[in-house]
């Protein structure tokens, strides 16, 4: 027996901080403060591969921004 | 109806001539009664109606009432006659009346403390349900203003709702208001049951069960306490809790707006709480229904009352409406389907091999109309919730728990929980299961937060903390290494030096740097230049293998590789970076000043590799914020200063190895680095000695052999603190280090590589205990926090198991080059108000009741297995007991052969300890349930340790399939046995040292061989004992070959030595002593036992045989060994009897301390003399013609022909009866031992041994124990208390039956027990 329900499929965020670290949220769920959904979408799964694609710099954005003033001044 | 009140009428014998007829109970009433033969009357407690009544209302009319309500209701006039052989039949007398006790007068009322006094000893009254009826009344006169009146009815005839007809209708006599007819079926309800369980309708609702919970089902409950025995004591807890008004209202409206009855939305709380709890989607738990249709037309006082189990799947994002049908329909089709419960449990529960598992755990129970404010307890399972409507519109509740399996504070919690999922599920249309918060956010804050921790940080980088210490101190020792000393201002110079010659090769920000050399103070030179630099460091172990140090220094990128000119051959080609060889190196003209590069908090600090569960290593990237602020908390929980002298053995390719020599120089304090990879125990502690160390840094899996060194030779220098960590940490083994280590802190450390170096510590003092499997993890280091989470991220309660989350700011960057993997395992933190991320770490975990957090196992070291979830950690701790196991780990694999699943241990011995996997094993199957024991275990010299000093669970060995020597019979003796035991056994080859036991011999396949032996040897007298005693051909056959001195024993010796009484086993029908085995195991060595073989199994068997006669051997041979010694008795069966019987042959010869009663039953009725079988017209004869005709055909005539000899005429019809009462055709298949027939003989033969025998009192302390199952069976157990004013009530061993109560555990425990307090 089980729940006379059809349960959608769940579905997830592409979801980037301050900082331009990414992750993924589901999007049922509130999103965590600090955290902005980006236009991709999908499950977890590809969301994850999106991520591979696009986040190319792992560097904090702060420090991407420290070490481009260095690199200029210098 | 106006008959005055009767006295008290329970010292009357009872006038058969009374009443015209009796009729059996129901299943449920059995039941009750075995528990009342037993003497527990906690399960199913008295059922008790108070009602206090005004003045107004005069005495009289109360008894009036009390009469009237009796005449109604023949539950209150119920008695129960016992037939000769103990079958129990229910009858009611028209005229009787409950005796009614009045207390107090107008003149001389009681006051509120007599009356509440003389109530409870009213109720506390035991009941005499062979000498009166089952229910009684009390009337008190308390004061001017009450009357107060209760009553107090036996289980057996009563049930809550119940309770609720008989206020009612109380009510209404005393008002004067009409009654209306009643159908009182009270009587008729056992004989309609019997009736019904014939019928294709029970068939088919029974089918109906069998699918719908199976074999494999696992009944949900809240956790359970740590080491819960499968024995539940009887004390029971209660948790109550109310709920307000606008509560009930608002439930009642959602149920009313959603076509569904109110009590399925608190059932549905219920099922949420413990799916929320259990981490269990598909529920199994029961409902209580009152069994009475429609609870306003005229009830009958009964016990009418079941357990319905109810069975479904849920989902987290089920909602709360839906669970609430799936209740509605569950309860539909399972009340469509209702079949006794007790007699559904026999059905289900059909794994004789196994212990079995309750089918309902917890229990929800709704009381419509419950009467007085009062709430009726509910004991007849693990966990109860009963809620019921109050006075004031609102909900009274109380769980209902086992004192033994639950923790009360988790109780108490669950109630709060309860509550809240109430409310949101009213008050949030549309909410799912797992949008419910059960955690409140200040409990949260408190059960997430890190050590309290005043001080502050600086941003300073670590590697600029050890540099100001060589200009503060910089003669200090630093580091100690073999012969060299280093002062802070040689480190610091040196490192300055190599610094600035890598910043000259283009070493920078997030740039980095190889150390490929082993742990030394060039490897830490390396590291602070590199830091210095403004790069990060990549530690490499030369000593790793290449393919792992290859994909290291490629994937991570290094611009420069620090290593030794002997270890160059060790680099790869073609990487596009600069090889430094320190030993060759002239760094003389670079300056020894500091750099002076600034770094950014964000900036790499070092990358180090984790081995994953598969896969290539991956590395964790970990900037210099987090880093330094992660150092300085450390060094302030730890107590670190520039005293701190430190030995730090964790390896450099784990980050913790790295915490700790960083830790001591930050502070201006020095470090003992080991100078090789590994040092013996020995090493370890001299040099801790030698030079003054008072930290020490060990892995958790050096630690046992550490600590037993150090007990062994008690060399642990005193110290301030150890800290360890990488493994979970087994209670066996912190024990031994907090007892022998001498430190005066301990620090479990915890951490993913992640989440940098140690994020969580338990430190303790030595000596602290802890309940669990493995020590405690502690709680947050720093500006952290930890959380445990279900899969939906909500917090779990204290005691829940989840998976282990930290966040805040000491976390790494993410993984080098693996975005995805990052994005994987690092989320967004929801519990943040400003952003950050949580770290997944695939660890199972509970909060515990103090806040710290506990390790359970890994998220993948959880397995399924024939639909059990095992944590493999408790088989490990299982091992981790065994004498001699010094290590231990399991896995499930895959079985090579059979392509299955199964459990595989791995064990490594203590040092100089020598482990028989044989006696691992059979120690296994005592401690630990039947699917928990591991199919094979392989002892190995070490575990395979990955080059984080972690267990490398891929580089286990398959076990080995079993060899078996078969060796060869070498005399004619060993030939014949052999030849026997083959044809018995007919397996494959046996060798003539295997044991007949283990390799598939029983009782009834050593009887064929003594059969098929006296065929060939017809003067031997060997034995079944003989057999016992020699279970392998090549002893066996020397015992035939000594011939008559040595052959001949009717005794088994168990267990020869042992310094505590004998204790002597008495074998009930058919068993064999064998049974006793694994009850001698778990008594241990210093428990001698003796087992007597079972007289049906002997070979002095004489037809008609007395009790007496049966004892005799038995009776000798306890004088011959025990005179004037003490001993104890076990009697398991019909065994108890014959042990009794010996008890009181033997008197005062010996010094009897206990006898300890196992299931003894009495002898059915069918042969109980008196017992005058009633035939239909006709059916005598046809059966006797039904015997002459099956007698014509069996193969066993003689012995029948012999057994029918002695039975006179009654005793001739007794078995007719039997025979026509027997469901199944009478057997034909003997003479063979395990014959059907061969089995029904013995019973016959039995029967009418014990038929003539009559129990008499006797003094003599005895314990007793009954199965479960028997319970539910109704089995009619003796209530030893009847004969020995030194008997106790008997204690109920669940989830086991008659047969198998013998090899229980939970038995084993209590009669252990018992037996040392009887000492």
């Amino acid at each position: 027996m089980s729940v006379p329900v059809a349960l959608e499929p769940e579905t997830w965020s592409v979801v980037r901080d301050q900082e331009e670290r990414y992750s993924v949220w589901p999007d049922d769920k509130a999103l965590p403060a600090g955290w902005s959904r980006q236009a991709h979408g999908g499950t977890r799964d590809e969301c994850l591969k999106k991520i591979k694609e696009v986040w190319s710099d792992p560097r904090p954005r702060s420090l991407r921004l420290a070490m481009n003033i260095q690199a200029r001044s210098r | 109806m106006n008959k005055p009140v009767a006295p008290d009428q329970s010292g009357k014998p009872v006038d058969v001539e009374d009443f015209s007829r009796s009729f059996p109970l129901t299943l449920a009433q059995k039941r009750i009664w075995s528990l009342e033969q037993i003497g527990n009357s906690s399960v199913f407690p008295p059922q008790v109606l108070t009602l206090d009544w005004e003045r107004s209302v005069s005495l009289d009319r109360i008894q009036k009432a009390v009469a009237a309500v009796a005449a109604r209701h023949s539950a209150l006039r119920m008695r129960f006659l016992r037939f000769a052989g103990g079958r129990i039949e229910q009858f009611a007398n028209a005229g009787d009346v409950p005796p009614i006790e009045t207390l107090g007068s107008d003149s001389n009322p009681l006051d509120a403390d007599e009356a509440d006094a003389a109530r409870a000893a009213f109720i506390a009254r035991p009941f005499d349900l062979l000498g009166g009826v089952s229910a009684r009344c009390q009337l008190i006169v308390c004061g001017r203003d009450t009357i107060r009146s209760t009553f107090v009815l036996h289980p057996i005839i009563c049930d809550v709702a119940a309770i609720s007809v008989l206020q009612r209708e109380l009510v209404a006599l005393v008002t004067d208001e009409p009654l209306v007819p009643l159908d009182d079926d009270c009587l008729l309800r056992g004989l309609r049951e019997e009736e019904w369980l014939e019928t294709e309708s029970f068939a088919s609702a029974l089918a109906y069960w069998r699918k719908l919970i199976g074999e494999d089902y696992n009944a949900v409950t809240l956790p359970v306490r740590f080491n819960a025995s499968s024995y539940a004591g009887s004390t029971r807890l209660h948790a109550a809790f109310e709920l307000e008004a606008t509560v009930w209202t608002e439930v009642q409206a959602y149920a009313k707006r959603n076509g569904i009855e109110p009590q399925h939305v608190l059932s549905a709380a219920f099922a949420i709480l413990l799916a929320r709890y259990s981490g269990n989607h598909e529920l199994l738990y029961g409902t209580l229904l009152a069994n009475r249709c429609g609870d306003k037309s005229p009830q009958a006082v009964s016990r009418s009352e079941q357990v319905l189990p109810l069975r479904f799947q849920v989902a987290p994002r089920s909602r709360v409406l839906d669970v609430c049908h799936a209740i509605v329909s569950a309860e539909a089709e399972g009340t469509s389907n209702l079949v006794p419960f007790e007699r559904l449990v026999q059905e289900i529960q059909t794994h004789e091999e196994r212990e079995q598992d309750a089918i309902v755990k917890s229990l929800f129970e709704f009381r419509r109309s419950q009467p007085v404010s009062s709430l009726q307890p509910r004991s007849d399972v693990e966990l109860a919730l009963v809620v019921a409507p109050n006075e004031t519109g609102g909900l009274n509740a109380f769980f209902d728990h086992a004192a033994d399996i639950y923790e009360p504070a988790l109780v108490e919690r669950a109630a709060t929980h309860f509550q809240r999922i109430l409310r949101q599920a009213v008050t949030t249309p549309e909410i799912r299961m797992k949008d419910i918060e059960l955690v409140a956010e200040d409990e949260l804050e408190l059960l997430s937060a890190p050590y309290a921790d005043d001080g502050t940080n600086d941003d300073r980088p670590v590697h600029e903390h050890i540099a100001a210490h060589a200009i503060r101190t910089p003669d200090k020792t630093a580091i100690i290494f073999a012969d060299e000393v280093w002062s802070h201002r040689r480190l610091d110079q040196n490192a300055n030096r190599l610094a600035h010659r890598l910043i000259k090769l283009g070493v920078g920000a997030d740039v980095s740097v190889a150390i490929a050399v082993k742990r030394s103070p060039e490897a830490i030179v390396g590291i602070l230049a590199t830091l210095k630099a403004g790069g990060a460091y990549i530690p490499v172990e030369p000593d790793h293998p290449t393919t792992r140090n290859h994909h290291i220094l490629r994937d991570g990128g290094v611009k420069v590789i620090l290593t030794n000119s002997w270890l160059l051959e060790r680099i790869p080609d073609g990487l596009d970076a600069t090889i430094l060889e320190l030993d060759k190196l002239d760094l003389s003209q670079e300056p020894d000043t500091d750099p002076k590069v600034s770094v950014h908090t964000n900036q790499l600090a070092y990358i180090m590799y984790t081995s994953g569960s598969t896969g290539l290593p991956k590395g964790v990237a970990v900037e210099h914020g987090p880093l330094t602020h992660h150092m300085q908390n450390t060094s302030r929980v730890y107590g670190m200063s520039e005293e701190s002298r430190e030995l730090p053995f964790l390896p450099f390719s784990s980050d913790g190895g790295h915490e700790r020599w960083m830790n001591p120089l930050m502070e201006g304090g020095s470090i003992i680095l080991p100078d090789q990879p590994l040092w013996t125990p020995e090493e370890t502690l001299t040099a801790m000695r030698k030079h003054g160390a008072n930290n020490a840094s060990i892995p958790t899996t050096y630690l046992q052999q550490l600590a037993e060194w150090a007990d062994l030779t008690d060399s642990a220098p005193p110290m301030r603190l150890y800290s360890f960590g990488g493994e979970g940490l087994a209670q066996q083994t912190f024990d031994l280090l907090s007892k022998v280590l001498k430190s005066e802190w301990l620090i479990n450390g915890y951490g993913p590589t992640e989440t940098i170096m140690t994020p969580m510590v338990w430190k303790v003092r030595a000596g602290q205990k802890f309940e669990g499997t493995y020590a405690p993890i502690g709680r947050a280091v720093g500006n952290r926090r930890v959380y445990v989470l279900d899969p939906d991220l909500n917090p779990c309660p204290i005691g829940v198991t989840g998976e282990l989350y930290i966040g805040g700011e000491g976390m790494a960057r993410g993984y080098i080059g693996k975005p995805d993997t990052t994005a994987d395992r690092f989320i967004p933190d929801p519990f943040s108000k400003d952003g950050g991320r949580l770290y997944r770490s695939g660890d199972l975990t509970r909060w515990r009741e103090d806040g710290t957090v506990e390790f359970v196992g890994r998220v993948d070291h959880q397995v399924k297995l024939r639909g059990y979830r095992i944590e493999l950690g408790e088989i490990e701790a299982a091992l981790l007991e065994q004498d001699g196991v010094g290590e231990a780990l399991v896995v499930l694999r895959d079985d090579e052969a059979t392509k299955q699943k199964i459990l595989v241990a791995y064990v490594v011995p203590k040092q100089g300890a020598e482990l028989t996997i044989a006696t691992i094993h059979s120690a296994l199957e005592r401690s630990l349930p039947g699917y928990m024991v591991p199919s094979a275990i392989v002892a190995l010299k070490s575990m395979p340790i990955n080059p984080n000093s972690k267990l490398d669970r891929f580089a286990l060995p398959a076990p080995a399939p079993v060899e078996r020597t078969i060796i060869a019979p070498e005399n004619p003796a060993e030939e014949e046995v052999l030849e026997i035991w083959q044809n018995v056994l007919s397996s494959g080859p046996i060798s003539v040292e295997d044991n007949f036991f283990s390799i598939g011999g029983n009782s009834l396949g050593a009887i064929r061989i003594l059969s098929a032996l006296r065929q060939r040897r017809p003067q031997s007298r060997t034995t079944i004992a003989d057999l016992f005693n020699n279970p392998t051909i090549r002893s066996f056959a020397k015992i035939i070959d000594a011939g008559d001195e040595r052959a001949g024993s009717e005794v088994i010796v168990l267990r020869a030595s042992g310094s505590k009484p004998m204790l002597y086993c008495f074998p009930g029908l058919l068993v064999s002593t064998r049974e006793y085995v694994k009850l001698v195991d778990y008594l241990g060595p210093d428990q001698p036992a003796t087992g007597f073989i079972c007289y049906s199994l002997s070979e002095q068997k004489q037809i008609g045989a007395s009790v007496d006669e049966i004892i005799e051997g038995y009776v000798d041979y306890i004088r011959a060994h025990s005179k004037g010694k003490p001993c104890y008795f076990l009697g398991w069966s019909w065994g108890g009897l014959l042990a009794y019987e010996a008890a009181r042959r033997l008197g005062n010869e010996i010094d009897l301390r206990l006898i300890t009663m196992v299931d003894v039953c009495d002898l059915g009725t069918e042969f109980a003399i008196g017992s005058v079988p009633r035939f239909k017209q006709g059916e005598r004869d046809s059966l006797h013609q039904t015997v002459e005709d099956w007698l014509s055909r069996s193969a066993m005539r003689a012995e029948w022909d012999r057994l029918l000899g002695v039975m006179d005429g009654d005793t001739y019809n007794q078995f007719l009866r039997f025979v026509g009462d027997e469901k199944e055709a009478l057997p034909t298949d003997g003479p063979d031992i395990s014959s059907r027939e061969h089995t029904f003989w013995i019973l016959i033969d039995n029967a009418l041994i014990f038929r003539r025998h009559q129990l008499q009192p006797h003094d003599v302390a005895i314990h007793s124990w009954a199965a479960d199952d028997s319970l539910n069976r109704g089995l009619n157990l003796i209530d030893w208390r009847r004969y020995s004013p030194r008997a106790n009530p008997a204690e109920i061993i669940s989830g086991t039956n008659h047969l198998h109560v013998i090899g229980s555990q939970a038995f084993h425990s209590r009669l252990a027990h018992r037996l040392d307090e009887a000492l």
